[in-house]
């Protein structure tokens, strides 16, 4: 083979054995890092463990909720800023991109705690969704935005000129057009969603524990396989979601 | 019916659509200056110019994409004025089509009879698509259809509004040369068969003299000239239409066409000549361009419709013309 093959092999071999390992211990019956044989017991332990369960539940809601509201909410906003041509407040938008995790999740706790003081404020569900809508939407606008960059702008046009009001022109032509585009930024809303941690555990109250958080300790303990088998089922679970988006956005 | 087109209006025929007095104020020039125009019904009148010159601008604000900051637009009696492009009984053929990419040629069609709430559409789609001969087409998508057929699409789209003016902005530019002078062709038949008034937009003096009844020059925002092709052609009012509808040599003030520019080792005895060398001899196929060099050092074009005639360079030669094919332009 030529040394670009083989350093492309390199290069697919570092970024997916790992995971390979993992999943292939999710299936050892030894609770150590030495193949031993094949169980399922980790899966069953997963599927039986309450604490999991209701873990991810609360990811599923939250990625759920999140990912309905940032995917509207930021649609609107490519569009509003494609149509005002706005290059200084969508290039602001992306700052929150490269806005290191933990300090988003110390201002949004700041802001919540400011935002509810005359309330009976109370860290839960509702402060992991609004805090997963405000990092997906930038997520959300970054997707849609590239796709309304190469759409032909004379289309809403033609849509009024042939007799359609503003609102139908955006129905009927500009959304059905995008539609590619906000299909794939939901599915990267909903993936940013599901695996935060930093500012998930930030802003989460007693009752709102992600699957992650749950991970995250569970991890810390020492070497648990059913941590693997969680794992290597998320992940199997995800790429069959990618398969499916990029099935979708070629019909 | 005989058409004859005289200085002023076309004859026994109403105004379509009327500007008066347009303007519009860009941040860094005024796009359009002061344009006045009366367009005739059932004419195909082209605003022809180099980009920049305002034709563009104008066609936007006669759709309703752009409000005028002065003037009025008046179509069949009607001011549009303040207008949204929906409540304008005018219709677009864009440059770049703008064919819904996520509908069908047959929906594309019938997008626009939808929104008027028409139900029994079917046959007034299916007859317009076979208009422009792509019957066995509906059922496609914009992707899957050729350049011209996009174009015949977008026409189709347009003119089953039966609108009152059709606009089309530079409709042929994206086309292939071949494919331009056929689907010229047939554009103006259907534009003589339907009678819709039409304004087209084109930086292409050949596309505009071969398709239009009456064409306005323009330059900056303002009109040059406004004729019947062979007005502008034959007698351009200003040195910018001679120079745009076509070569033009410029001797002093007098300008005369290559194609009635002779020349010839000698020049016959009773007609002024202008010595000059010859540059160069360029053959085209069906004619020969020669290029030559006066005394004053201005190069003169000579098209030279006999194939076979050939100069060398550095050639002695005269060149003469016809008193009365010599161009007389204000500036």
């Amino acid at each position: 083979m030529r040394p670009l093959t083989w350093f492309a092999v390199g290069i697919y071999a570092f970024l997916h054995v790992p995971l390979l390992i993992l999943c292939a211990f999710s299936f050892n019956s030894s609770r150590f890092t030495i193949w031993e044989e094949f169980s399922l017991e980790w899966y069953r332990q997963m599927f039986t463990d309450a604490q999991l369960g209701e873990a991810a539940l609360n990811s599923l809601l939250i990625a759920a909720a999140s990912t309905v509201l940032a995917t509207v909410i930021g649609t609107l906003c490519s569009y509003g800023l494609w149509k005002k041509q706005a290059k200084w407040l969508s290039g602001s938008l992306y700052l929150s991109l490269v806005t290191p995790e933990i300090i988003s999740g110390i201002s949004l706790l700041a802001f919540f705690q400011w935002a509810f003081r005359h309330w009976q404020f109370q860290l839960g569900m509702h402060t992991v969704i609004l805090a997963h809508v405000a990092f997906s939407i930038s997520y959300v606008v970054l997707v849609v935005m590239a796709r309304l960059r190469t759409a032909e702008p004379a289309l809403e046009e033609a849509a009024l000129d042939l007799g359609a009001n503003e609102w139908q022109a955006f129905w009927l032509v500009t959304l059905p057009m995008l539609r590619p585009g906000i299909m794939a930024a939901a599915l990267l809303a909903f993936t940013v969603s599901f695996d935060d941690y930093v500012i998930t555990s930030l802003v989460a109250g007693v009752d709102s524990e992600t699957l992650p958080m749950v991970l995250y300790a569970m991890a810390r303990r020492g070497a648990n396989p059913v941590v693997s088998a969680i794992s290597a089922l998320i992940f199997v679970g995800f790429g069959a979601l990618i398969l499916i988006s990029e099935r979708l956005q070629k019909t | 019916m005989a058409v004859i087109f005289g200085k002023g209006n076309l004859l026994g025929m109403a105004t379509a659509l009327e500007l008066k007095a347009l303007v519009k104020q860009f941040p860094t020039a005024r796009v359009v200056d002061g344009i006045s125009l009366d367009i005739p019904k059932g004419c195909f009148y082209s605003l022809l110019g180099p980009s920049g010159c305002g034709k563009t601008t104008i066609l936007r604000m006669i759709a309703g994409f752009s409000e005028p900051d002065e003037g009025d637009i008046i179509l069949n009696g009607r001011r549009l004025n303040g207008l949204r492009p929906y409540e304008r009984p005018v219709t677009t053929v864009f440059q770049s089509y703008a064919l819904f990419p996520h509908l069908t040629a047959y929906e594309n069609v019938a997008f626009g009879l939808r929104r008027r709430g028409e139900t029994n559409f079917d046959k007034k789609v299916r007859d317009s698509l076979a208009m422009v001969g792509l019957a066995e087409k509906a059922e496609r998508f914009p992707a899957n259809l050729s350049g011209g057929e996009k174009q015949r699409t977008a026409l189709a789209r347009a003119l089953v509004l039966e609108p009152e003016l059709l606009l089309l902005d530079e409709p042929l530019s994206a086309l292939d040369p071949a494919l331009r002078k056929r689907v010229r062709l047939e554009l103006k038949q259907i534009q003589q068969r339907i009678g819709i008034t039409f304004v087209f937009i084109s930086h292409d003096q050949e596309e505009a003299l071969s398709l239009s009844d009456r064409i306005a020059v323009m330059n900056k925002g303002k009109i040059e000239q406004i004729g019947t092709p062979r007005e502008i052609y034959l007698q351009p009012a200003t040195r910018f239409v001679a120079g745009f509808l076509g070569a033009v040599n410029w001797i002093g003030p007098v300008g005369v066409r290559p194609e009635w520019t002779r020349i010839g080792r000698t020049a016959p005895g009773d007609v002024d000549s202008v010595a000059a060398t010859v540059e160069t001899a360029v053959f085209l196929g069906d004619s020969v361009h020669v290029h030559a060099k006066t005394a004053d050092g201005s190069v003169i074009t000579a098209q030279v419709h006999d194939s076979a005639v050939d100069y060398e360079h550095g050639e002695q030669v005269r060149l003469w013309w016809d008193k009365s094919d010599e161009l007389r332009v204000s500036q």
